[in-house]
């Protein structure tokens, strides 16, 4: 039992920090919390949940159609798990989807506005009604426990024709899933680009989601200790190693008829990940499965059944992630609240699977889990001390589940706290001084971030036409102490953000320590706040005091970023000097960024 | 150096913290509701010896009654004037004051109410400073007292541990320092230390509120469900109960 509690207790603390992130990518969006770009945007929560996870999903349909339509009477017993593993590969893929899509809020939207020329149409309708269908298949477990009872057998009466249309609906949905990347044949990288991926994905999908049940079927009996019948599940291997062959004929026709064994052994990190994926999808298992050493060792069993698993997942990701990399001439790799919400994801899966296979009879009639001794089923001292996370006290469930999550709730918090707390993380780029063209710095180049965006500044000419050295204060507009003439960087110091131009611990150490801070906090009768405290020019009256005006709250703590200061201090000026001077385009972009050739984009 | 762990305290590790509390007393609350939910289970159950039949009592199985009973309980002990004990008046009324000056004081201080406006935008009428001040004042000088009152009285010591002088001290170490940081000139270290120090101290005070006896401020409903209510017992109910305890052999 102390292995299921701490698999439980991992899911938990998993489950948590993908909550976590989960709100942190519905509070503050795509951009801020994943590493998606138009160049990659199908990243992790949409090949490594959806793709994927609705292939792991395939053991329901698949057993459904041996049991219900062939009529396989001894595959009945692995029907409610299978079907219960659908339910949740669909489910969890579903919701990985809802938080894919830049609106989640819209996930309606192709039930009612339909695109009919869409792949993606068909695969929403597909999954759609396919999750209902393992809904309806699962449901029964649930109410024949309860009072509804009745009602499950009705439901399970008339469940036939549902199933069959369950059936047909998944092989459409994953010949499709594998069409989508039909409509990109320039940018999949050749080795996985072909005309047979619709072919391929389903016969990988039924395959390798065979292999799932068995795998699921032997952790359940490994972790509850129980005996697993392994002469019907080697024949659940079986029929799953016989479609993976298939997939291999198929996949292997395509290579030598596009002729690209070349590209395969070219040394390309693609054609390696190729002969990698190829190993775990079909060679571990078929061989292990075929050699008959499977139906004598459950562990042997599990090995086979577990490198289908990541195989095929690999297989996804290779296909809708990785091959993109080449052509699209950049590389993706997840963030870390994508990698939890994906875990958190499976976790949460893992542990309703542990619910229901607990509560309702799924493999067999719970209660499943012989009682513990050390555990008590449900707190029996009411008034115990259940004040502090002791060690005896967590030996309850219910204790121990709960010390996880919320401590795993605030450790994911922490982690993820820049994004989640303060919104996309900003730019933040230190501005460079101009460069001088000439000895008499007459023209400067301003670039502060040093990219193809650049402004010839004429120093000389701008402060001939405003007036001569009077003119200085009209753009140096701060003095910082022992300087004239300040220059713009050395304030602003940030192309992106605000910086604070205000030292406050240099000044209290400056003016004396902890008997200085009356000295600029003089309102005593108040909380010492920004707002009742003494401006910057009060003191720095020969620094601030020339183009102070009695309303302005600016010059005082936070300097504006270079391109904001830079942009707000020209092109001011520019709209209000072009009626003067006759110039009517003096406020366009191109006037300073002469080589950028842009419209008013103000 | 000093000011950037400030930063560090008083942004993320502080939301840390008083999100660990709040969750850490959520799942407080939960679970001894669970444990209530238990309990009230097996008063159903007769052979549930200890609790007095219902003729004696009043029926315990009754709902109306229960609650009724309890938050009577609770109401009483809200306001504790019926329970200035007579033996220790002086002190029992010392930790009423020391009470309400440790819950109004970090609620309703302007400084406070300003971090929190600014923070989450939500604030509220606070205290005027010098009110703030005296209230400081008054629980820096009840902590003394009671710590001193652990010490010498016989009583109190025999049921005072480590940990109830360690808190004690805590809560001294964050009014103290909460005192100098809104008095810089009275402070003998340097203002950026005494902060931090209080918001580190405050931070510890947020994650022990769930995990040390300071959970009674969400937990003394129950405390006080389990004295007042759950232990009636009619007479010669302590025969039976030292023998649910002790077996046959039991002599009380």
């Amino acid at each position: 039992m102390k292995r299921l509690t701490r698999i439980k207790g991992v899911l938990w603390a998993l489950a948590m920090f993908g909550l976590v992130a989960i709100v942190a990518r519905l509070i503050n969006g795509l951009g801020a919390t994943t590493n998606l770009s138009d160049a990659l945007p199908w990243g992790l929560w949409k090949v490594g949940n959806m793709v994927a996870g609705v292939a792991l999903g395939t053991c329901g349909f698949a057993i459904a159609a041996a049991v219900y339509a062939f009529k396989l009477e001894r595959y009945q017993k692995l029907a409610r798990p299978a079907v219960l593993i659908a339910f949740l590969g669909y489910g969890s893929s579903c919701f990985s989807l809802f938080l894919d899509i830049g609106l989640p809020w819209r996930i309606w939207h192709a039930i009612v506005y339909w695109n009919i020329h869409s792949f993606l149409f068909e695969v929403a309708w597909c999954v759609m009604l396919y999750f209902s269908i393992t809904l309806y298949e699962t449901a029964p477990v649930i109410l024949e426990r309860t009072k509804f009872h009745k009602l499950a057998h009705t439901m399970h009466r008339v469940a036939f024709p549902i199933i069959l249309l369950g059936i047909s609906l998944s092989t459409l949905h994953h010949t499709s899933l594998g069409s989508l990347f039909l409509v990109s044949p320039t940018r999949v990288h050749e080795i996985w680009m072909t005309m047979l991926i619709p072919v391929l994905f389903i016969t990988s999908a039924v395959g390798a989601g065979l292999l799932t049940l068995v795998l699921i079927t032997l952790m359940y009996n490994y972790l509850y200790d129980k005996k697993p019948d392994l002469d019907v599940l080697g024949s659940v291997a079986k029929a799953g190693a016989i479609l993976l062959s298939i997939y291999a004929i198929i996949k292997g026709y395509d290579i030598v008829n596009r002729d690209i064994i070349p590209v395969i052994l070219s040394g390309q990190w693609e054609g390696i990940l190729f002969i990698f994926e190829s190993i775990l999808l079909v060679f571990i298992p078929v061989g292990i499965i075929f050699s008959g050493l499977a139906k004598k060792s459950a562990n042997l069993m599990a090995i086979a059944a577990g490198s289908a698993v990541i195989g095929v997942v690999l297989n996804r990701l290779d296909v809708g992630i990785l091959s993109y990399f080449r052509t699209a001439g950049a590389v993706y790799y997840p963030s870390l609240p994508e990698i939890f919400t994906t875990l958190g994801i499976y976790s949460a899966a893992g542990l309703f699977f542990f619910f229901m296979v607990e509560n309702f009879e799924v493999f067999d009639k719970p209660p499943v889990r012989p009682k513990d001794a050390g555990e008590a089923q449900s707190p029996d001292s009411t008034f115990g001390p259940i004040r502090s996370f002791g060690d005896g006290v967590l030996r309850n469930p219910i204790h121990r589940y709960s010390a996880i999550a919320v401590v795993s709730l605030v450790l994911a918090v922490g982690l993820f706290s820049s994004s989640l707390l303060k919104g996309a993380p900003m730019l933040s780029e230190k501005v460079a001084p101009p460069t001088a063209l000439d000895n008499e710095r007459m023209v400067l180049v301003i670039n502060g971030n040093k990219n193809d965006v650049s402004v010839a500044f004429r120093h000389d000419m701008h402060k001939a036409m405003l007036g001569g050295t009077q003119s200085c204060i009209r753009c140096h507009h701060l003095d910082m102490p022992d300087d004239k003439n300040t220059a713009c960087w050395k304030c602003h110091t940030n192309m992106e953000q605000k910086t604070d131009i205000f030292k406050h611990a240099f000044h209290q150490e400056k003016l004396g320590g902890n008997d200085s801070c009356v000295k600029c906090h003089t309102d005593t009768s108040r909380p010492r706040w920004r707002d009742n405290t003494k401006k910057c020019y009060e003191c720095h009256e020969e620094n601030m005091g020339m183009l102070f005006t009695a309303d302005d709250k600016s010059y005082d703590y936070m300097a504006p970023s270079y391109v904001d200061a830079m942009h707000k201090k020209c092109v001011g000026c520019h709209i209000e000097m072009q009626n003067t001077v006759d110039r009517p385009a003096l406020d366009e972009c191109y006037t300073c960024h002469g080589d950028v050739k842009l419209q008013t984009v103000r | 150096m000093l000011t950037d762990w400030l930063g560090f305290a008083r942004g993320p590790l502080f939301i840390m913290c008083f999100l660990f509390m709040l969750l850490g007393l959520l799942r407080l609350v939960v679970l001894e509701l669970i444990g209530f939910k238990n309990a009230y289970a097996k008063i159903e159950d007769k052979d549930f010896l200890i609790f007095s039949p219902p003729e004696q009592t009043g029926d315990i199985r009754d709902k109306k009654f229960i609650s009724k009973t309890w938050l009577a309980g609770i109401m009483e002990w809200l306001i504790p004037v019926r329970h200035i004990y007579k033996s220790k008046p002086f002190f029992s009324i010392v930790s009423i004051i020391f009470h309400i000056a440790i819950i109004v004081t970090p609620i309703f201080l302007m400084q406070h109410i300003l971090l929190w406006k600014r923070g989450v935008g939500v604030g509220w009428p606070g205290l005027p400073g010098h009110l703030a001040d005296v209230l400081t004042v008054v629980a820096l000088a009840s902590i003394i007292i009671l710590f001193l009152y652990r010490l010498t009285d016989k009583d109190a010591r025999v049921l005072s541990g480590t940990g109830d002088y360690l808190l004690l001290a805590l809560i001294f170490v964050i009014f103290g320092t909460g005192l100098l940081a809104a008095h810089p000139a009275m402070s003998p270290v340097n203002y950026s230390l005494t902060m931090l120090i209080h918001v580190l101290a405050g931070n510890l005070s947020f994650v022990l509120l769930p995990l040390s006896k300071l959970a009674h401020v969400v937990l003394f409903p129950f405390n006080r469900v389990s004295s007042d209510f759950f232990w009636r017992l009619p007479p010669g109910m302590g025969d039976k109960v030292a023998h649910e305890l002790h077996g046959e052999e039991a002599k009380v």
